[in-house]
């Protein structure tokens, strides 16, 4: 009892004071609430920069704005407000779509990795799919305009001759899809980019789904559809939302595929098979940027303050819907 | 992937260095004191065989318009070639970031599809040394082609008004009356035209709305900019030299316009200028810039930024032609700065700079004259301190 | 509802690997059955192919027959998502399903079934099962609460009510009161004796004196080492076995001089 380690001249010296992992464990705090600061302080810091360059561009006026720079023309109903809401019409449109293609896809290949593969095919599929998620966006991009685009647009005019009377699948005045270059497809190429992200985590959450819950299921005589239905859907409601947000976050702030895809446009139109229609922030600002100057630039970090904005908001709005039924997550 | 590549190249000034090193053991002595920086070794060493040739040492950084890069690439090798000790640079940002660049005075010289603006030459006053301002040296002179394709034709005779009116949407059929006029003896289909367009904001764009405003008599509705915009129905805009020539290639009936070097196989357009037809070429375009006369708000007459005339009727020439400039101060008081900017202008308006331009990116060299009046106004720049 | 079941030679496999080896009893219907043994000893395995949920681990299976009424549950036209419904399970830890009510969790098995249930007839049988496991006092005003607010000992008896709702022929339970306190554990012991008047009723336990206070006949199971085989030693009415057993290991085990 007389081994303590603490130093003579310590005041209250006794058996229950310092131990060997005290000091690691202060450190480690500080390190992890220091991890915690820094992504606060990169977050502020974005956020100021977005607008205090945005700002000059935001203070000045419509008509001033339209002549010093090029792509804003007030006078065609393109002011620097209008432009940005085509935009983010033209993003939510695209984001929109390859999340409706993506996540139904993702959470039936996650399910089938986790619930249905024999073990090592799950393994493969789960790294193949893994391997998505490295193919650069240029390549998507490229293999989008040489390859899916031509084989897509029969496709798009099937749909338009026999849905054409939809909005949505309205073809372009003459009748005729000549092109596939418009939002359909940059939704598409986007959904193929951000599958592997909403399999990845979605198959994590199924898999963390608690036996005894999935037994629960099965021992009462539900088939494994409805084991799933029972036990992994609502146990991984939650991250499959996240998920999701995280998909939605690439697409949202997606710029070479969309850019080297749709063929672009300022409407609030709805008809995605029409070319010239939509374009999203990122791929706007990629198309302006090298040749604008200073007050381009300003304009053009306005729409990217836009975008923060609006992923900002998505992410808060995830948050919102995985905590309204907080009670009933199972997370406890 | 050109994008990826601008907007990830950020320069700073700090990267910048310029020394000058002493050419022989003999003259180090003698000028070793003023010498700013002499990082002689590698000079030194190879004092022996130097030649005047190897007196440049040290890093030259330019920054702008990206349709110079395949030429900048040619200058900087033909150049380092030369000057084995200096290092060129050039970033590729665009011709906006490029001049604000410039401006800062992060970049010695800049490369531009346009002309400084009446603001931006003020600027120019001040950023350079003494109270010259900048220049422009319309270094990368290149016709622009409109490009088509339509099978079994490979050229064909447009004027301006009828150009304009296909590429608006009026003209929407390839045998309508318009084009048929002008070609007799071509067989043309019912093929439904498709104008393929640069849909990012480039110099080309600019060149080509502002050759349809001037020529085309009232019938191009819209203003000479960047951002090319069309009323046509069955259009397609692409991000790109490559994605127009691509979408152009693959889409029966359509037409855009490009860089004339990329034309290939596809059908081009021989421009109605005064009374003929003139394909394009680079001896043609050559002769606009030699037949235009210099901008109105042009900085002296050494500064060589041309109003490119679209309406000339010289039929020598191609009015549908990009120029593209480097813009240069009249002043650099830093010794190693001006001779490395005058040595490398020189170099690329030399008879030897174009030509390996032309090679690498087809560009249209310089005529004999203009190519000596720029050469000229070096010299006095590099004599200015 | 209530049913005999006759099992003949059975032996269970994982993979290549004997975990049971060559079992045969009968379960008594309207009585219980405990199931007694070491750890290890195959009991909880063999419970598990009495409703075939040991095949939810890939590579088990049987040889052997199991009659349930006669009715051979491993013969051919036979699908363990029907045994299921018929033979029900509560397991060692209390699995409420999270993300439903209190109602929800009782009526789950029933919908699997019964697609449209009309709004009385789910209040009817929400009511009769929960009164069935004695919870209904405890829960009736808050049905719409979560199962999972539930203490530990009424998340149990949740499950009961949840398994009985579907009124199935058998009802195993898999050491159901290991994770409860004492007085949960009472709570279900006497919810299991009034149980047994309407079910079969097999139980798996560690708890000999639960063994003793409420099953009627008991099985011991045992092993004979580490990669054996389990087997059974014997079975008996439970006063028998825990007075004047005929095998020295089981004597060995319930005397505490064993496991």
């Amino acid at each position: 009892m007389t081994q303590s380690t603490s130093s003579p001249e310590a005041p209250a010296e006794n058996d229950y004071g310092t131990h060997p992992g005290a000091a690691a464990n202060r450190v480690f705090r500080w390190l992890s609430t220091g991890a915690g600061a820094l992504i606060l302080i990169t977050l502020a810091a974005v956020a100021t920069f977005l607008l205090a360059e945005a700002w000059p561009a935001l203070a000045m006026s419509s008509e001033e704005l339209g002549e010093t720079v090029s792509f804003i023309k007030p006078e065609d109903g393109q002011s620097l407000m209008e432009i940005i809401g085509y935009l983010i019409f033209g993003t939510l449109v695209i984001s929109i779509i390859a999340l409706l293609i993506a996540t139904p896809v993702a959470i039936g290949i996650a399910l089938f990795i986790s619930h249905y593969a024999p073990r090592r095919l799950a393994q493969g599929l789960g790294y193949m799919i893994d391997l998505l998620a490295a193919v650069p966006s240029v390549v998507y991009g490229l293999w989008g305009v040489a390859v899916l685009v031509p084989f897509l647009t029969p496709f798009y005019q099937f749909l338009a001759d026999y849905l054409g009377f939809i909005p949505l699948f309205a073809p372009p005045e003459s009748g005729e899809i000549f092109t596939g270059r418009v939002a359909m497809s940059a939704g598409i190429v986007l959904a193929i980019m951000i599958l592997p992200i909403i399999t990845a985590v979605s198959r994590e959450v199924f898999l963390q789904t608690p036996t005894l819950h999935e037994e629960a299921a099965l021992a009462m005589g539900a088939t494994r559809w409805e084991m799933i239905k029972m036990a992994v859907f609502p146990f991984g409601r939650s991250g499959m939302i996240g998920a999701t947000m995280l998909g939605l976050g690439r697409a949202l702030g997606e710029t070479m595929a969309v850019l080297m895809i749709i063929s672009p446009g300022l409407t609030f139109s709805a008809a995605i098979l029409q070319p010239n229609q939509h374009n999203t922030i990122a791929a706007y600002i990629a198309l302006q940027f090298p040749e604008a100057n200073a007050m381009g630039v300003n304009s053009l970090i306005a729409m990217g303050l836009a975008l923060f904005v609006i992923t900002l908001l998505v992410n808060m709005l995830a948050r919102w819907v995985v905590s309204r039924r907080k009670d009933f997550s199972g997370a406890n | 992937m050109k994008i990826a590549i601008r907007s990830g190249a950020v320069i700073s000034a700090a990267a910048l260095t310029f020394a000058l090193a002493a050419c022989s053991p003999s003259n180090e002595a003698t000028t070793e004191s003023e010498a700013p920086e002499a990082t002689a070794t590698a000079a030194a060493e190879g004092s022996e065989t130097a030649e005047a040739t190897a007196e440049l040492s040290g890093n030259l950084q330019g920054a702008g318009a990206s349709s110079q890069e395949s030429g900048m690439d040619a200058w900087r090798a033909g150049f380092q070639n030369m000057y084995p000790d200096v290092t060129v640079g050039y970033d590729p940002v665009g011709s906006g970031g490029g001049i604000e660049q410039f401006l800062s005075g992060a970049v010695p010289f800049a490369g531009s599809d346009g002309l400084l603006e009446a603001g931006e030459y003020e600027q120019a006053v001040e950023r350079c040394d003494g109270d010259g301002g900048a220049y422009h040296l319309p270094m990368y002179i290149s016709p622009v082609a409109i490009i088509f394709n339509l099978e079994g034709v490979g050229t064909l005779n447009l004027d301006a008004e009828t150009v304009a009116n296909i590429f608006d949407g009026n003209i929407t059929t390839w045998n309508d009356e318009a084009i048929a006029s002008q070609n007799e003896g071509v067989e043309l289909p019912d093929t439904t035209i498709t104008v393929v367009y640069r849909s990012d904001s480039s110099g080309t764009s600019e060149n080509f709305t502002d050759y349809l405003e001037q020529a085309s008599d009232g019938t191009w509705p819209y203003e000479a900019t960047k951002e090319f915009s069309t009323a046509a129905d069955q259009s397609i805009g692409a991000d790109g030299t490559s994605a127009v020539v691509d979408t152009v290639t693959s889409t029966n009936g359509a037409i855009g316009y490009a860089d004339a070097s990329r034309a290939g196989s596809l059908g081009t357009v021989a421009i109605k200028v005064g009374e003929e037809y003139v394909p394009f070429s680079p001896e043609a375009a050559a002769n606009i810039v030699a037949a235009s006369p210099l901008s109105e708000e042009a900085n002296g007459e050494n500064d060589l930024a041309f109003a490119i005339d679209r309406t000339t009727t010289d039929s020598s020439a191609y009015p549908l032609t990009l120029v593209s400039y480097h813009i240069v101060c009249s002043q650099y008081d830093d010794e190693t700065e001006r001779a490395l900017v005058t040595e490398f202008e020189k170099y690329v308006a030399s008879a030897e700079g174009q030509a390996a331009a032309a090679d690498a990116a087809g560009i249209a060299p310089l005529t004999d004259e203009l190519s000596a009046q720029i050469t000229e106004i070096l010299d006095g720049i590099a004599a200015a301190a | 509802m209530s049913k005999r079941i006759d099992i003949n030679n059975l032996n269970v496999y994982y993979g290549e690997f004997l975990a049971v080896e060559d079992v045969s009893l009968s379960i008594e219907p309207k009585s219980i059955t405990a199931f007694i043994g070491p750890s290890g000893c195959g009991k909880s395995t063999f419970l598990r192919t009495l409703n075939r949920m040991h095949e939810v681990i890939p590579g088990a299976r049987v040889e052997g027959e199991v009659l349930i009424d006669g009715v051979n549950l491993y013969g051919d036209n036979v699908d363990p998502v029907t045994v299921r419904r018929h033979v029900g399970m509560v397991f060692q830890r209390p699995n409420p399903f999270p993300t439903m009510s209190i109602a929800e969790n009782v009526l789950a098995g029933y919908r699997l079934n019964n697609k449209r249930v009309s709004k009385s007839q789910a209040d009817d049988l929400v009511e009769e099962s929960l009164r069935g496991a004695n919870l209904w006092n405890e829960v009736k005003d808050r049905l719409d609460r979560p199962g999972s607010s539930l203490s530990g000992g009424q998340q149990q008896r949740l499950c009961i009510a949840r398994a009985i709702a579907i009124k199935p022929d058998v009802l195993l339970m898999d050491e159901p009161c290991s994770a409860l306190d004492p007085i949960s554990t009472l709570a279900i012991e006497d919810l299991m004796a009034e149980l047994k008047d309407q079910y079969t009723i097999v139980i798996v336990t560690h708890n000999m004196q639960q063994a003793a206070r409420v099953s009627d006949r008991t099985a011991f199971f045992n092993i004979a080492g580490t990669g054996k085989p389990g087997k059974l030693i014997e079975m008996n009415e439970t006063p028998v076995m825990f007075s004047t057993p005929s095998e020295k290991a089981t004597e060995d085990y319930i005397s505490g001089r064993f496991g």
